[in-house]
């Protein structure tokens, strides 16, 4: 029926013709305290919103450090990033309160001492980090990531540097890790315009080479510098990506004991 | 405009396209010699655009609307019986159930990437206009090779029923910034008018017409319901219901098909 196909166009027409309507977008400029303001409302709707997320994430790193997870005592791991030459890190010791890993590289070697205290305060600052403003991230527990923009003064300064970062997190072990686990582009600009050589295009990554014996690694144990973590803003892209050089710890000879600390 | 426009003569020429094909989407109906001068039965489906003037308005630090007048779109359905009268008068009666509208959004987004998913602001218009109405109108058939044309002028009676919806915020997140808008106004309306146009008619008994009317509406009950808040405080809500018998003009455009049967 030839009929059904007018009628048809004649409602198809009527429909286009009928007003729809107008939806227009328009970008207004805003200052920065207008911008503060509107970043601690998302950031704030984020954390409620995603809460459970984060409360899993939380649990799930802090049960990693039981024994039989996937990091235990002995692993050894190669870290590589761009452009610097490679870490090695040894777990020298795991348990359900504490992990101690030893890192050496191209600076002084370092023993760190990380604690499920350490671990649930970098799963506080993940949260506020993944629910900045203009940050986005996925929502599995069990492969975490979120990207980070972030501009140093602000955008629109001509003397600035952007920083545009990917974090992977995994939920079956320590956030530590996480640290290896990272892209991320700094490009430094002056007057407007980009500065060449203060463009990094970062990986970071980890990888498991072997186990060893930790007994071997006594002696380096006492030579080595010990550090503990003093905040959780050595995840923050701001902060040093290679673990050697990260400031935002406090280190001292001797603050570990082997016996005690290690082979307990 | 251009969109309308386009669209409008879209449909025009599948109309032609019909009447130069002698009917390119009816074979069934080709096939029937009819007489257009006997009298007959009408369906119609129409396209219209009718002025209105909302009667919102407001002026709060980052918003000022005032009440403007607006092009309503929409269209109707009807039907109606022709009778010649003679070789080339005739008189029509229809009654038409009609809808037109009004729509518009805006939001305002930040031009910082970083908070761009927030709406700043958002400006939501929405206003309806619907009824009925019952027409009579006097038509001249001047036979043209392969259709009549058909100047008509007509007059008409009929309801209508307004409801007119603004809402607007702007929300910075910081409390002494706050402001906000919403208005609801309902409005009974009863309508006389005068229209005039010409109908296309083809064998096929396809027929196609543009009219212009001019309609004298009269409001009657109105209902408002109006709030403003500024820094985050009510600093006017008024809400309640008048007689107003108001008479106010105003001018529509129909474009439609119809059938004759």
């Amino acid at each position: 029926m030839k009929i059904g196909v007018l009628i048809v166009q004649l409602l198809l027409i009527n429909f286009f013709t009928f007003s729809c309507g107008s939806y227009t977008d328009v970008k207004v400029d805003l200052n920065q305290t207008q911008i503060d303001a509107i970043k601690n409302k998302l950031a704030a709707k984020c954390l409620t919103d995603k809460a459970t997320l984060f409360s899993d994430l939380k649990t799930a790193t802090t049960n990693s450090f039981d024994s039989g997870k996937i990091i235990a005592t002995g692993n050894k791991y190669k870290i590589t990033q761009t452009d610097v030459s490679e870490q090695t890190l040894v777990v020298l010791k795991i348990d359900t309160a504490n992990i101690y890993v030893y890192v050496t590289g191209s600076l002084t070697p370092r023993v760190y001492k990380y604690s499920i205290a350490n671990n649930q305060s970098h799963v506080d600052a993940i949260k506020i980090l993944a629910c900045g403003a203009g940050n986005t991230f996925t929502e599995d527990i069990n492969s975490f990531s979120y990207d980070i923009l972030n501009y140093e003064p602000d955008k629109t300064d001509d003397d600035r540097t952007e920083q545009k970062g990917h974090f992977d997190i995994k939920s079956d072990r320590p956030v530590f890790f996480s640290l290896f686990s990272r892209t991320y582009l700094r490009t430094v600009y002056l007057n407007g315009k980009v500065v060449e050589d203060e463009k990094q295009d970062i990986k970071v990554s980890y990888e498991k080479t072997e186990n060893v014996s930790i007994d071997d690694y006594e002696d380096r144990f006492n030579l080595a510098t010990h550090c503990t973590f003093i905040n959780a803003n050595w995840l923050d892209l701001d902060a040093n990506s290679y673990l050697a050089d990260i400031t935002k710890v406090t280190c001292s000879a001797n603050a570990f004991n082997w016996t005690s600390d290690i082979k307990n | 405009m251009m969109k309308k426009i386009l669209l409008l003569s879209l449909f025009f020429r599948i109309s032609l396209t019909f009447a130069e094909d002698g009917g390119l989407l009816f074979d069934d109906f080709d096939q029937r010699t009819r007489d257009l001068k006997a009298s007959s039965w009408i369906v119609f489906i129409n396209s219209e655009v009718m002025q209105f003037k909302p009667l919102q308005s407001f002026s709060l630090e980052n918003k000022e609307i005032k009440a403007r007048e607006k092009n309503y779109n929409g269209g109707g359905v009807g039907i109606g019986r022709k009778w010649w009268l003679g070789s080339y008068f005739n008189t029509t009666t229809e009654i038409a159930l009609f809808f037109v509208q009004n729509r518009n959004e805006e939001n305002k987004i930040p031009s910082e990437d970083t908070i761009s998913t927030y709406v700043v602001s958002n400006f939501k218009e929405l206003h309806i206009h619907y009824g009925s109405r019952l027409s009579q109108s006097i038509g001249i058939g001047i036979e043209l090779p392969g259709f009549i044309l058909e100047p008509f002028a007509q007059i008409y009676i009929g309801l209508g029923f307004n409801d007119s919806k603004v809402g607007y915020y702007w929300d910075t997140q910081i409390a002494s910034e706050y402001e906000s808008y919403n208005s609801k106004i309902t409005e009974n309306t009863l309508y006389q008018g005068v229209g005039a146009g010409f109908n296309i008619l083809i064998d096929s008994g396809l027929m196609t017409y543009v009219k212009v009317m001019k309609n004298t509406i009269t409001v009657g009950k109105r209902k408002t319901s109006t709030q403003i808040s500024t820094s985050g405080t009510v600093v006017e809500d008024l809400s309640n219901s008048q007689n107003i018998n108001e008479t106010i003009d105003k001018y529509s455009l129909g474009i439609g098909l119809g059938y004759l049967f």
